[in-house]
Formats: C-alpha cells, structure tokens, sequence
C-alpha cells in the first residue's frame, strides 16, 4: 500500500510542476489554485507512505519520478525539446540524486 | 533572469528541507513558520523562472540542486563524512546542471520569437500559506 501512495505522491508532483509552470509566476488564477492543491495532496501521500517506507528511498523515488515525468509530460504538452546532450544532464542530476540519497542513509 | 530566480527558489529549498528537519514533526512554533515561508517562497520563485525556462529543466535543476545543498549543509552541520559515493553524485548534479545551462535558454519552440526586452514583470501575489513542497 506505500507503494501506491508513493505513486500517488508522484502523480500529484508531476500535476505540481507542470501547473506551476502554467500559472507564469502565480499571476494565473486557476493553475496556481492547482498548483498549490497539487503539491498539499502530493506531501500528504508521500507523509502516508514514509510510515512504511525508508524515507531516502520514498524521498528518492518521489522526486526521481517527479523529475522524469515533468520532463517526459513537459515535452509533451508544452513541446519542450530534448536534445542528446539535455538527457545525458537530466540522467545526471536524476542519477546524482538517487546517488545522494541512498549513500545518505535514512 | 530566470536562472538567478531558479538558484533563489533552490536556495529556498534548502532552507525549506533544514528547517524542516527542525521541526520535529511540526511541533516547533519557529522551525515550523520558516518552513512554509521557505517553502512558499521556493515555490514562487520556481514560478517566476519557469515563465522563462522548461519546465522539465527547472523543476529538476530545482530538485537537484535541493538536494545537493541539503545533503551538503546537512552533512556540515551534523558533521558526516564525505565518501566517494556522495561525492560522485555531488559532481553528476553539478555537471547535470551544467550542461542543461550550456544547452541553452531555450523555450518550446512553439512558443515563437521572443521580444527582445520582455516588458517589466507583473508581480503575482504568492500563495498565501503554501504548504510544504517537499
């Protein structure tokens, strides 16, 4: 079940970033309601699942996977570019973060 | 602009995720009102740099740069060695950071032709209370 909350967690993170970006600085209604809905729902889910979970890895997952699919939907929706050398720095830092935190310990 | 406004909403992320460390649980009163100011202010600033930037580069530039000064402060303050691993990793988001710099400014290409001088911003009112972002 902490797994499905840390999903959860994640979906409502990508819904976060993505709606922040559409809210161009809070001076957008509607996106920034969402915005600030979506990542109270997201902490709450991600709170539910580190009572089982190890918080460096539900943490890591968290942002790893909110990181991949606000890449992945960015370059969906709003036509964002990747090029080689833009994935080769988003594995970097998605990689240096997991590194981070699992060598972290909890 | 956009990448002083994304170094001061990961400044503030850093602040948000110490602080909330201090928080034990969000039973201390002034850890617990830095922390959402420090989220709030995160997040507006993240905002502000987005209305530029990608959001796939900023919202991971953001994350990645958070971590890295968490861990490192955290490390200082709690006065944790430095092994080789966190080390690596340290100069993987470094370098990840970068490189999405030295890719470019770029906007979505749908987005047309940028102005040359954008006219000054209209400052938006932050989210009144903005919980925690991370």
């Amino acid at each position: 079940m902490a797994w499905i909350y840390l999903l959860v967690a994640a979906v409502f993170e990508v819904a976060f970033a993505l709606s922040t970006n559409a809210s161009k600085g809070f001076t957008r209604l509607w996106p920034s309601v969402v915005a600030v809905t979506t990542t109270v729902v997201s902490v709450y889910f991600l709170s539910l699942s580190l009572k089982t979970l190890d918080v460096s890895v539900g943490y890591t997952i968290w942002t790893g996977l909110g990181s991949l699919g606000t890449v992945t939907l960015g370059a969906i929706l709003y036509k964002e570019r990747i090029t080689t050398p833009k994935a080769i720095s988003f594995m970097a830092i998605i990689g240096g973060i997991v590194g981070l935190k699992l060598t972290a310990g909890a | 602009m956009s990448w002083i406004h994304l170094l001061i909403a990961a400044v503030f992320e850093v602040i948000f995720a110490l602080s909330t460390n201090a928080t034990e649980g969000f039973t201390r009163l002034w850890p617990s009102l830095l922390t959402v100011a420090a989220a709030t202010g995160g997040v507006f600033f993240l905002s502000l740099a987005l209305r530029t930037l990608d959001v796939g580069v900023g919202y991971t530039i953001w994350t990645g740069l958070g971590s890295l000064g968490a861990l490192s402060l955290g490390a200082v303050i709690f006065d944790e060695g430095l092994g080789l691993g966190k080390v690596i990793s340290f100069l993987a988001i470094v370098g990840g950071v970068i490189g999405l710099k030295l890719t470019g400014d770029s906007t979505s290409p749908s987005a047309g032709p940028q102005p040359p001088t954008p006219p000054g911003p209209v400052e938006g009112v932050g989210p009144a209370g903005a919980p925690a972002a991370h």
